[in-house]
């Protein structure tokens, strides 16, 4: 009865909010508050599927969704923003009829890394995807070894593990059952950490030193401890070609994906999304041609022109590192000349911080890429980031500061040179696109 | 004048390099020849050689396998420390000093105690102490410490979230400076910059004034960002 009630409820609140355009997690919240186990209660359908991790969750997911459709299944998945507790309650029960049965082949869901153990209380995951954890808003999240310990509460007998190998940490995380994924040597792996701080410096198990056959990027890459044997996990899913300049990666020797993205952290989520649905006995042609040219829908992405030039928006997360180094590969691998527009004026959309040591972990080297040839700074914060620019061996008479982001843009669209990159995060995107011609 | 970046690659939680190479460059700029080394687990380390020693965070695993490492070497850091090297330890590292962190024992150089616990404290701060002013930071801890407030280096003017330890923050003794506020404070602080340097001259020295416009904007952005919350 308080079930049903709740389920109801939540349906109800739920409908009225979206008509009203309020948020997703009230219509959970007063659902739990009328039967805290409304979500053990469920009839839940054969799989369940979880994604958490640092980076990488939203475009996994919603490529995961794709190759589910694709093969023929009903997904009940959760958008973005709705990761938490109250938000993963309010997705399950739209997605109920009054009696608590699942409507859909399939339960797709990205977790927060932080509320998993909360949320996987009340039912486990069928497969569980994890797909790196790094350096990512440490004001809310300490570090990545506590996260580690948070995600280890929020796995259950019952769940399959499918873990990033190439991630010593991630590697490291035990279940009932484990399979792994990887990357082989590619062209642009390196022996040597190229990043300004190193996370695999150390053995997780046994904290002597581990050794590196080679890295892809920061620790990500393929290691062993000489001390305790710790070491990345054979893959049972391997991409084991990538050529970035052509643009496309091979997948187990046979599957040839071309990228719309061509970077090395989308080549990952295409091959977390490759082996999920392996796992689920999707056949890999179906997979290979949903995953082939695909163009993530998550906005992450956009193109604009300002006074008559062209631009690329390329969202980046503010406190978090890689997500950065991501942005400024695309940027430094661009062919021709380039101009960089940095914005950081707030920190986060969702709370107040006024930290900046983040941006010391961010390898702005690489902006010393040759086709770049102007670099501008935007926001309140553009005097942190020209601080940690000074030390990375750049060419300061390319280098234009402007905190006010009006002028910034305006400067921009007269002295730009090349094709423009703006890399900011979701929190300041906003005061860039509401300034430029943004294109469909 | 000898710079030690100590565990440099296992303390260094956020993006703390950045405090030792900014004071490398301003000592530069002051007129020193620097040398700077860079030491971890299982190396020969003279402390005795060195005008400076400087310690980062870490994770709670890697502080206790620096712990154990130091403690090989107690007798020299102690030196260290009682002949009046300017060490400064940010983060987890300010424990070292303590007689024991998460009930291991530590150097016991001073009467601090550190438990670590499930909860984790994260916040933006501002503390000051008569000599340095106001400073900005970012604290980020699972510990609750015992400190001694005959040596406390910082009373609060801000904590963004309660922590449930202390008044005041971190300890300055002889010229060993310790705080519980992590990632590059020296780059994001001036005056503690100018402070370490006025330390490392001695009492001859004469600060020549360079100005270094983003740090001070640095400074002066987070701090104005930080009391607007207090109001």
């Amino acid at each position: 009865m308080r079930k049903t009630l709740a389920i109801l409820i939540c349906k109800l609140t739920r409908n009225i909010g979206k008509l009203v355009g309020r948020g997703s997690s009230l219509p959970g919240l007063i659902a739990l508050k009328t039967d805290p186990n409304i979500l053990s209660k469920l009839k839940l359908p054969k799989y369940v599927i979880a994604v958490t991790g640092s980076n990488g969750k939203t475009s996994t997911v919603e490529m995961i969704k794709g190759v589910l459709e694709a093969a023929g299944l009903r997904v009940a998945y959760n958008a973005e923003g709705s990761n938490q507790t109250e938000g993963v309650t309010t997705f399950m029960l739209e997605n109920a009829n009054l009696k608590g049965e699942i409507q859909s082949d399939v339960v797709l869901m990205e977790s927060d890394e932080r509320y998993a153990r909360h949320t996987f209380k009340h039912f486990v995951p069928t497969h569980y995807v994890i797909t790196n954890l790094y350096r990512d808003q440490l004001t809310r999240n300490g570090h990545p070894e506590w996260i580690y310990k948070i995600i280890e509460d929020s796995i259950h007998p019952g769940s399959e593990l499918i873990l990033n190998a190439d991630d010593p940490l991630v590697n490291s995380l035990k279940g009932e059952s484990c399979v792994y994924y990887g990357i082989d040597r590619y062209g642009d792996s390196k022996e040597k950490n190229t990043s300004v701080y190193n996370d695999g410096a150390y053995c997780p198990v046994c904290r002597k030193p581990m050794t590196y056959e080679y890295y892809h990027y920061n620790h990500i890459g393929k290691y062993e401890c000489k001390s305790c044997g710790y070491k990345r996990n054979e893959p049972k899913y391997r991409i084991s070609t990538v050529d970035l300049d052509e643009g496309y990666l091979i997948i187990d020797d046979k599957y040839r994906i071309n990228l719309a993205l061509k970077s090395i952290y989308n080549a990952y989520n295409i091959l977390a999304t490759y082996a999920l649905g392996r796992e689920l006995n999707i056949s890999p042609e179906i997979i290979a041609d949903t995953l082939n040219n695909y163009i993530l829908k998550n906005g992450r992405v956009k193109q604009f022109k300002v006074n008559g030039k062209e631009g690329t928006l390329l969202a980046s997360k503010h406190e978090n590192s890689i997500s950065y180094n991501q942005s400024l590969r695309v940027v430094g691998n661009h062919k021709g000349d380039v101009t960089v527009f940095i914005m950081v004026d707030a920190i986060s959309r969702k709370y107040f911080t006024s930290e900046t040591s983040w941006l010391w972990d961010i390898d702005f080297e690489l902006l010393s890429s040759r086709n770049i040839k102007k670099i501008i700074l935007a926001g309140q914060y553009a005097s942190d980031v020209a601080e940690r620019l000074s030390y990375a061996g750049l060419d300061f008479n390319n280098i234009h500061i402007e905190k006010d982001i009006a002028k910034a843009v305006d400067y921009l669209g007269e002295e730009a040179i090349g094709h423009i990159y703006a890399v900011t995060c979701f929190s300041d995107q906003h005061k860039l696109l509401s300034r430029v011609e943004v294109s469909e | 004048m000898k710079l030690l970046h100590l565990y440099h690659d296992l303390m260094n939680l956020y993006g703390e390099y950045g405090n030792i190479v900014v004071l490398q460059k301003h000592l530069e700029d002051q007129g020193f020849e620097v040398k700077l080394d860079r030491k971890s687990l299982g190396e020969r380390i003279d402390f005795s050689k060195y005008d400076f020693i400087y310690c980062g965070s870490g994770t709670e695993a890697n502080e206790m396998v620096a712990i154990e490492d130091l403690l090989k070497r107690k007798d020299s850091f102690a030196k260290a420390v009682e002949k009046g090297t300017v060490i400064l330890l940010t983060g987890g590292a300010m424990e070292f000093l303590g007689k024991s962190v998460n009930g291991k024992e530590a150097l016991d150089l001073l009467p601090l105690e550190t438990e670590f616990t499930d909860n984790r404290y994260t916040g933006d701060v501002i503390v000051r102490n008569d000599e340095i002013g106001e400073v900005v930071g970012f604290i980020n801890k699972c510990s609750l410490i015992k400190e001694d407030e005959d040596i406390k280096l910082f009373d609060y003017v801000f904590k963004q979230n309660e922590v449930k330890d202390n008044a005041y923050e971190g300890y300055h003794y002889k010229n060993v400076y310790g705080t519980h506020i992590i990632g590059p404070i020296l780059v994001k602080n001036p005056n503690f910059m100018k402070k370490i340097i006025g330390d490392l001259g001695g009492k001859d020295f004469i600060y020549k004034d360079i100005s270094y416009p983003f740090e001070e904007d640095s400074y002066s952005v987070t701090l104005n960002a930080l009391k607007e919350r207090i109001k």
